[in-house]
C-alpha cells in the first residue's frame, strides 16, 4: 500500500519473478517421493521407447532408407526428451491457475502490483525450471551409464552443447510464452476444458515430444522446421545431437525469437482484452 | 447397491454441471484433434520405417485400439481419481471423510466428463477399423472376449489411477507418473512383444498387465498363433489389478492425516 508502485520499469518487474521463481523450486523440492517416482518412470519410459525406436531401425521393411538421424542419434534423442520433458507445454498443466480462475482467487491475484501476464508467465518458467533441475543430472548420468545400444553418448561438441543449452533457455521461454496463451483461454471459463487439450495435443505433437521431427516425412521437413514449436526442444536437441551445426545456432535462436515475441504479444494483447470483461467466479 | 446408485446420481450431477459450460464447438473440435493426434507417432514410424516382418500396421492399430478404448472407459468412469491428489494437498479430503459413504464412491463420482467418450470411440472405431483390414470374421465368442478384454482393461487403468491417488497419501504432491505410466503403455502397443526385452515383457504381463488386456486378446481374436483361450486372462488380471490398488487405498486412508488448515 502506501506509495503507488510504478510497474513499467523492467528491472523492478524482474525481482518479483525471480523470487517466485526461488519459491516454486523450493516448494517442488519439498515433494521428495514424488521426485523419485517421477525419476524412476522417466528412465523406464525411455526406456521401452528406445526399444521400439531400434526395432524399427533394426527390423523395418524400409530401415536402409537414410533419414537426418542415425539410430545412436535417435536413441539420444530419446533420452535428451525425457530429461527435457518437464519444459514442455503439456507437462505440468497449471492446475493451480486452474483453480483460481475457477474460485475466484484470480481477483487476488489481479490486486498484485505486478502485471497479470508477467506474474503468470514467470510461474510457467518456474514450474518447469524446479522440476527440470530434478531431472537434468540423475537421468543424464543413468543415460550416460547404459548399456551400448542403450547409451546416450555424449555432445557432438563441445560449441554444439553451448548452443543447445543456450536454444533450450529460448525454449523455455517459447513454452512459457504457449503457456501464457492457455492461461487466457482458461480465463474463459464457460468454453469448458476441451480447448486446453486441443492445444497440448497439438504443441506435444510438433514439439517432436513423441517422435523427432525429423524422422517425419521428408515433404514436411520444412514447415515442421519453422512452426513454432520446434524450437521447444527439437532444434536445440538437434544442435546436441550435431544434426544441426553449431553455425546454426543464429537462425535458430531468430527463429525462438520470432516467435516468442509473437506468441507474448498475442498472449498479452489478449489477456489485456480478457481481463475488461472478466466475471470473478464463486462467493 | 446403495452405493451403486449413488454413484450414478455423482455422474448425473456431474453431466448435467458438465452442459453447463457452452464450449461445445471446441469439445467437439477437441474430439477431432485427439482423434487425429494420438496414434500419428505410430503411424509416421510405419510410414517411415515400414512393417517389421509379420507386424503390419493394422496389427499395431488392432492392439493399440484395445489400449486406446480401455483407458478411455477408465478416464470416462474413474476421473475422479485421476484428479484426487490435491484434495489431499489442500486437505478437504476431510470432508469425504466425514460423510458416512464409501469414500471409493466419492471419489469415484467427483469427476465426470461425457467427451472424455472420444477416447473410447476412436478406439472402438481403430479395433473395427484393423480387424476389416486383416479380415477376421467376428463370432459371439470373439465379440465377447474383445468385450471382456476393453473391461479387464478399464479395470487396470482405473487400478493405475487409484495407486497413484493412494501415493499421494504418503507423498502429498500429486505425481505426473500417471501420464507416463498411461503414454508409456501406448507406446508398448506399438511393438511387437517377441522383441521387447525379457524383463519389460515380465512386468507388462504381471505388473502393468498391458499385454494381458491389449495384445493376448487382439491376437486370440485375430488368431496370431496363440492358445483362444489366452485372451479370457484380460478379465481376471485387470480384476486383481484393481483389487490390489483397492487395498493399497485403503491402507493409504488408514494413514491419512490431515494436510490442509
Amino acid at each position: 500500500m502506501g506509495k503507488p508502485v510504478r510497474q513499467d520499469t523492467p528491472m523492478r518487474m524482474l525481482r518479483p519473478c525471480l523470487s517466485i521463481l526461488r519459491m516454486q523450486v523450493l516448494a517442488k523440492l519439498q515433494y521428495r517421493a514424488s521426485a523419485w517416482a517421477q525419476l524412476s518412470t522417466a528412465v523406464l519410459g525411455a526406456i521401452v521407447q528406445i526399444v521400439i525406436i531400434l526395432a524399427f531401425y533394426k527390423f523395418g521393411l524400409r530401415s536402409g532408407a537414410t533419414s537426418g538421424l542415425s539410430a545412436a542419434q535417435a536413441v539420444g534423442y530419446t533420452w535428451l526428451v525425457h530429461i527435457t520433458l518437464p519444459l514442455l507445454p503439456g507437462m505440468g498443466l497449471d492446475a493451480e491457475v486452474r483453480e483460481k480462475i475457477r474460485s475466484g482467487d484470480i481477483g487476488v491475484e489481479l490486486c498484485r502490483p505486478l502485471d497479470l501476464y508477467t506474474h503468470w508467465f514467470a510461474r510457467a518458467a518456474a514450474l518447469r525450471v524446479g522440476p527440470f533441475l530434478l531431472h537434468v543430472i540423475p537421468i543424464t548420468l543413468v543415460a550416460f551409464l547404459m548399456p551400448e545400444p542403450f547409451r546416450l553418448h555424449p555432445p557432438a561438441s563441445l560449441a554444439g552443447l553451448l548452443t543447445s543449452m543456450l536454444a533450450l533457455a529460448l525454449g523455455l521461454l517459447l513454452t512459457c510464452a504457449t503457456m501464457g496463451l492457455t492461461y487466457v483461454v482458461l480465463m474463459h471459463v464457460n468454453w469448458g476444458d476441451g480447448p486446453i487439450y486441443v492445444m497440448v495435443g497439438i504443441t506435444d505433437l510438433l514439439s517432436g515430444a513423441n517422435l523427432p521431427l525429423q524422422l517425419w516425412p521428408a515433404f514436411m521437413q520444412r514447415f515442421l522446421y519453422l512452426q513454432p514449436f520446434a524450437g521447444v526442444i527439437d532444434l536445440p536437441l538437434r544442435l546436441y545431437l550435431g544434426t544441426l551445426a553449431p553455425v546454426a545456432f543464429l537462425q535458430v535462436a531468430l527463429l525462438q525469437l520470432a516467435w516468442i515475441a509473437a506468441l507474448v504479444l498475442a498472449g498479452w494483447l489478449w489477456m489485456r482484452r480478457t481481463l475488461t470483461h472478466l466475471v470473478i467466479q464463486g462467493g | 447397491m446403495n452405493e451403486f446408485l449413488l454413484y450414478t446420481r455423482y455422474l448425473r450431477m456431474n453431466y448435467l454441471g458438465g452442459l453447463q459450460y457452452k464450449g461445445w464447438p471446441m469439445v467437439m473440435l477437441s474430439v477431432v484433434i485427439s482423434l487425429v493426434t494420438d496414434p500419428v507417432a505410430v503411424l509416421l514410424l510405419f510410414s517411415r520405417f515400414g512393417s517389421i516382418g509379420e507386424w503390419t500396421i493394422e496389427r499395431v492399430m488392432l492392439v493399440y485400439g484395445m489400449a486406446l478404448a480401455s483407458f478411455g472407459l477408465a478416464e470416462l468412469f474413474a476421473r475422479g481419481y485421476d484428479y484426487f491428489p490435491r484434495h489431499i494437498r489442500t486437505g478437504s479430503f476431510d470432508r469425504i471423510l466425514l460423510r458416512p459413504r464409501s469414500t471409493v464412491v466419492q471419489v469415484l463420482g467427483m469427476e465426470f466428463h461425457l467427451h472424455r467418450i472420444s477416447k473410447v470411440v476412436a478406439g472402438l472405431a481403430v479395433i473395427t477399423w484393423s480387424l476389416a483390414r486383416l479380415q477376421v470374421r467376428l463370432t459371439l465368442i470373439k465379440l465377447l472376449q474383445l468385450l471382456a478384454a476393453l473391461i479387464g482393461g478399464c479395470m487396470v487403468y482405473a487400478g493405475v489411477f487409484v495407486i497413484s491417488s493412494a501415493i499421494a497419501f504418503w507423498t502429498v504432491n500429486a505425481l505426473n507418473w500417471t501420464w507416463l505410466v498411461t503414454n508409456g503403455s501406448y507406446q508398448v502397443a506399438k511393438c511387437p512383444p517377441h522383441l521387447l526385452p525379457a524383463w519389460l515383457r515380465r512386468i507388462f504381463t504381471f505388473l502393468m498387465p498391458m499385454l494381458l488386456f491389449a495384445y493376448y486378446p487382439a491376437a486370440a481374436v485375430a488368431n496370431w498363433g496363440i492358445p483362444f483361450v489366452w485372451g479370457w486372462l484380460a478379465l481376471p488380471a485387470g480384476a486383481a489389478f484393481l483389487f490390489a490398488a483397492l487395498c493399497l487405498w485403503r491402507v493409504g486412508v488408514k494413514s491419512y492425516s490431515s494436510t490442509g488448515s
